[in-house]
Order: C-alpha cells, then structure tokens, then sequence
C-alpha cells in the first residue's frame, strides 16, 4: 500500500511527467489556454493513461519484444478512440473545445513514455497506479498553466470574469506565445525550487 | 532531455533479450515446440515458459487435441507460422492485438454512435429554430445543408448550413437568408477556436449579429462589417461560410427558377 | 487549382499557422533536436519526407477503406499505423542510404512516429475534408514550416549554447522562452494576404 502512494506522490510533483520529465508538452501549451480546456483535457488523458497502463502491463509477457513499440501505439491508439467516443457522446461540450487535441492524446508523449518505462515492466496494480498519477500530474500540470493563462490572459476562470475590468489584460498570455512563455517560466520556477530542497538536503 | 527520449522508445533493433511467448493460452503446444527447436541458449528461456503455460483450461487441450489429429505437415506449417523468431509470428501477434482493438472500437462505436447522431441532430434543430421562426424546414436534397424554413405553408426564408474551415477546426454555422438573398440571422453550432480570440464570436453578439440584413458582396470594411481583431483567420473564415451561404440559396433559386 | 489559391495555402501553412510556433503541433522533436542546425535541418528533412507521404497514403486509405466501409472510427488507430509504417520505411532507407544523417538522428526519428504534427495533418485533413490534392500540398507546406521553424530555432539555440543563463532557465526553460519571442514575431503574419 505504501509503494501505491508513493508512485501516487510521485507523478504529482517529484516526478511530474510535464514540469519534471518534460514529456506532453505539445497538449499542455495547446489545451492550457482556459481551465476548463485544462481540466477535460487532463480527465480524458487520465482515462486512457490508465486503461493503456493497466492492459499493457496484463499483456506484457504476451507482447514479444520486437514489436513492443508497435503493439503499444496499437493499444494506445483504441483507448484513445474509446474515450473520444465516450468523451463526444457525452460530454461534448468539452470534445467541442479540445478539437483536434482529443485524438492527438495518442501521440502524448507520456502515454508512450509511461508503458515503455513502467507499465511494461510492473504488475498490472502498480501500472493503474501510474498510470493515474502520472494523469493526475499531467492534470495538474495543465491547471496550474491554465489558471496563469485564463486568469491573466483573459481575466476569468472557467468562462466566469473574475478580475475587475479595470485591471489590465495580459491578451499574450492565452495565444501561443503565451503558452511557451508561461511553460518556461513555470519549469524553471521548478527548477529553482527543486534546487533548493536539493541544496538543503545536503546541507542537512 | 536526451535521457527521457531514450526512455520512450529504443530504437535499436537488437535487444539481448529474446522475446517471450505470443498467445500463451492457445498455442503454448505449438510455440513451446518450436522453441525446443532453437539452441540451447533458449534453455532459460523455455523454464521460463513453461512457468507461463496456464494450468489445464479447457480451451488448450481441445486446441492440443486438434493439432496431434492432424498430419505432421501442416502442424509444423503452423508452428512455424506464428513463431515470434519469424516476421509471420511477429505479424501473427500484431494482428491478433489489431484485431481485438478493431473488435472492442467496433462495440464502443456500436453503443455510442446512436447518442453523438442524436446529439448532432438534436444541435442542428436547435440551431434551426434559432435563425428562423418557422414551423418546419423542409430539406432540399440529402446533403442536409439547405434547408427551406415554412410558416403556415409559405416560405419565409432558407436555412443554410456551412462548416469553413477556421484556426482550430471548423466552424459549423446556420446561415438563414431571406428570400430577397440577405442574411437574416446567424446562429452556431460549433466552434473550436482560441478563447480571447476566436472564441469571441460565441462570447460576444456582435460579430455574428453584424450579418444581419448585409447581401453580396460582403466585406470587413470595417464600416458595415468588423472581424475580429486578432482573430483574422476565424474572421475570413466566418465571412466565407456567409458568402458561401448567400451563392448557395441563389444557386438554389436560379435552379427552381429553371425547373419552373 | 490557381496559383493564387496555392500561395494561399503554402503561405497560410507555413507563416501565418505554422504548425509548431502557432498551432502547437511537434513541439517535442521541435525543441528535441534544435540545439545544432544541422540535425535539426535533417530533421526537418525528414519530417517533410514523412508528413507528404504519410497523408497522401492516410487520405487514400481513408476514401478508399475506412469510408466505403463505414469504419470511420477506426481512423486514429489506421492513421498512427500507417504512420509507424513510413517512418519504419524512413528510418529503413536512411540507414542504407544516407548512414551518417540516420546516427545524427539517433533516437529522434523514430520519434516522427509519435510527432503530434504528422498525426494531427492527417486528422486535420480528415476533419476539413479536403480533396485529395489539396491534403497533400498542405501537408508538405505544414512540414516545410516546420522546417522554417525548426531552422530558426536552432540557430538561436546555437548562440545560446555561450550564453550566460539564470541557472533555473538553464536548458529548457529557455529554449520555450526564446520559442515564445520566434512564436510572437510570427504572430506578425496574421492577416496575410497576398492578393
């Protein structure tokens, strides 16, 4: 149980799979431009995070070798088409809003990272558990940029004006320059405090 | 950087370690077989298999049955066939995981298709009513793009459904157009562009309620007609779906006008 | 098709859209393999080679197959196979033919596999529905922008190699910093008409 919520802290902040690992970059600059963009984008990549995780690791002593790479893209590529179904069926007020993003969750690099690194080789619980703190991380990867971007972009939050009118706009922040800025300066803030408790723990 | 990429894929093609059974429960008779076949360096390898064979379920033995029935021949034919050594066996499992993919997509397009053409369909109507206050729209051809909005048995204008491609997809629209070929009203069915920018003609009335009235030809003058600042491809975009929308219904017109 | 719609489009995918600095599609090999021009200019070599080809062959199959048949939903898993095919073939034919640039690429080839950009071209031609033509010239106009892209980026990374960085922005966060400044000047393009 202790390993399962080890792996669950990791993918939230040590290891993050955006600020940290620096994978699924293309989705978290394209989809973090409002939060609610954020949060059904980081729901349906969870979804097949998960599922991929889970069936890959169940099948990894099936999969030979050689064709791993294949197989998985195989395997990512249904969950993807499974929760685009779901996803326009049901809610599709947020399919409307990711776009092409949606079926583009099959190219997220984390998803490909997580079955060769992890779920490939750990038993099926300890991938789901991966599998959903890695979406959890990503998730929260998406919020945190989307809350810079929406809130002082466009001065609302989930569609809703917070900031007061007079308070100026920063309209660069929720068009694509803004999401590289923001991502930079969101890593290397990472970076500053991770140094940090790295400096202490020595120091200590 | 470097190192995370490594993580994702290897793309060397060698490995040094060789890989395991494909399709376990059914063909752990024939694949354990062919693996004896290879040298001796597969000796760990196939203790190791033999701990993956499943204990007796009903399917294997009944599989097993059938192949010692047949001639020699052909059960060597299909050992060698699905052998993960060979491209066949490769291929062989690339299929079978193709194939139980295609099998569950075809289930999950089976329960969800109804919902998104109803949801579709159910989009479209309202979008309809939005433009014209009609009692039904009759549909002119297949295509479900014009459509002829009625009141009480006479026409009182034509309901045009355009989808020009804008930033982030494209943009479905009802365009009514009065009979004297102006635009009546504008109503969206969906969109996905950038929010601030795009976005902005959902968020704010006036982009699409600018239309209303304006014929052929139309234009951002920036008198009669604004786009949006910032937003200029969903701005060309909306007003070539209008364009296209008006040439539509005078197509339409000319053609019964012919007919008649 | 006129050559004043072909201006259009090549102009439309390669400055005022451009696929990686505006649409955000290829970020991953886009700051992967931008730190020396000339890898990243292979790059962008082969991702043109892969991105035209790759479309041409997901148009075809999804007229000829997945629509008479009504498989539409099969498109994503048909497409990202189609894809993995070409740059097996790519990656088969460059170690034969051109060895050197296939070890300057190293991993990141058969990363185009899972390049957003060449998957998103093809859904995007799905999703407009364009003609048969019309998808494969906006393909090779999209990989050509994101060779312009790339290029660019790498000959500001190469400067910023003797840089002195803040060392919380040391490697990435500079690299989307300075990304942010290419992104915005593209931003300049927009509302680009030639005619």
């Amino acid at each position: 149980m202790k390993r399962y919520l080890s792996i669950l802290k990791d993918g939230l902040i040590r290891q993050n799979p955006v600020f940290v690992l620096l994978l699924g970059m293309c989705p978290t600059m394209a989809t973090s431009t409002s939060l609610s963009n954020a949060i059904g984008m980081g729901f349906a990549a969870t979804l097949v995070l998960i599922c991929s995780n889970l069936f890959i690791s169940l099948l990894r002593k099936i999969i030979p070798d050689k064709i791993r790479i294949a197989s998985y893209v195989i395997v990512i590529a249904g969950f993807v088409t499974l929760v685009e179904m779901l996803v326009t069926a049901y809610f599709p007020d947020i399919a409307e809003s990711l776009g092409v993003f949606l079926p583009l969750i099959v190219v997220n690099c984390i998803i490909l990272a997580r079955a060769e690194a992890f779920a490939s080789k750990n038993t099926p619980m300890a991938a789901l558990a991966d599998g959903l703190s890695m979406g959890l991380g990503f998730t929260l990867a998406l919020c945190v940029m989307s809350f810079i971007r929406e809130l002082l972009g466009s001065g609302a939050l989930l569609g809703n004006t917070v900031l007061p009118e007079g308070f100026p706009r920063t309209l660069i922040l929720t068009s694509p320059p803004g999401g590289f800025l923001t991502l930079g300066c969101v890593i290397a803030l990472m970076q500053f405090i991770l140094r940090k408790q790295k400096g202490k723990g020595a120091a200590s | 950087m470097s190192e995370n990429q490594n993580g994702i894929v290897s793309g060397q093609p060698e490995t040094p370690q060789m890989p395991e059974l494909p399709e376990v429960t059914e063909l752990s008779e024939e694949a354990a077989a062919a693996k004896s076949r290879v040298s001796d360096e597969m000796a760990p390898e196939k203790a190791a298999s033999d701990r993956l064979k499943p204990p007796d379920s009903p399917p294997k033995s009944a599989v097993t049955e059938k192949a010692s029935g047949k001639s020699g021949g052909s059960q060597n034919f299909i050992k060698r066939f699905v052998d993960p050594e060979r491209i066949s066996g490769l291929a062989f499992t690339l299929f079978a995981i193709s194939a139980a993919v295609a099998l569950v997509l075809g289930a999950g397009n089976a329960l969800t298709a109804t919902v998104i053409e109803e949801n579709r369909i159910a989009a479209r109507n309202e979008a309809l009513s939005a433009v014209f206050d009609a009692d039904e729209f009759l549909p002119t051809d297949d295509t479900e793009k014009l459509y002829i909005a009625q009141k009480e048995g006479a026409v009182i204008g034509y309901a045009v459904q355009v989808a020009p491609t804008g930033y982030g997809g494209p943009i479905e629209m009802i365009v009514g157009v009065n009979p004297d070929l102006t635009i009546s009203n504008v109503s969206l069915i969906k969109m996905s562009e950038t929010p601030g920018y795009g976005q902005k003609m959902q968020t704010e009335d006036w982009f699409l309620g600018q239309f209303a009235g304006k014929s052929l030809p139309l234009e951002y003058d920036g008198e009669q007609l604004d786009a949006i600042s910032g937003a200029t491809i969903t701005s060309d975009a909306v007003i070539n779906g209008m364009r296209g929308a008006l040439d539509r219904v005078a197509d339409y017109l000319v053609g019964e006008g012919n007919a008649q | 098709m006129t050559f004043q719609s072909l201006l259009t489009l090549s102009l439309g995918a390669i400055l005022v859209e451009n696929f990686v600095l505006v649409r955000f599609l290829g970020i991953c090999p886009f700051l992967g393999v931008s730190k020396k021009m000339n890898t990243a200019l292979g790059m962008g070599m082969a991702v043109i080679f892969v991105m035209t080809l790759s479309s041409a062959a997901t148009w075809a199959v999804e007229h000829a197959l997945l629509q008479p048949l009504k498989l539409d939903y099969m498109r994503t898993v048909v497409f990202i196979l189609v894809i993995a095919a070409f740059v097996q073939v790519v990656e088969m034919a460059l170690k034969r033919f051109v060895p050197a640039l296939y070890s300057a690429l190293g991993i990141y080839l058969p990363l185009i596999t899972t390049n957003c950009a060449v998957l998103g071209v093809a859904v995007i031609n799905s999703d407009n529905a364009t003609g048969f033509l019309e998808s494969v010239l906006f393909s090779f106009f999209a990989a050509v922008g994101f060779t312009v892209a790339i290029a660019l980026f790498a000959s500001v990374r190469e400067r910023l190699e003797h840089s002195d960085i803040p060392a919380p922005f040391e490697g990435f966060p500079i690299a989307l910093v300075t990304a942010a400044l290419i992104s915005m000047a593209f931003m300049g393009f927009s509302g680009l008409q030639v005619f």
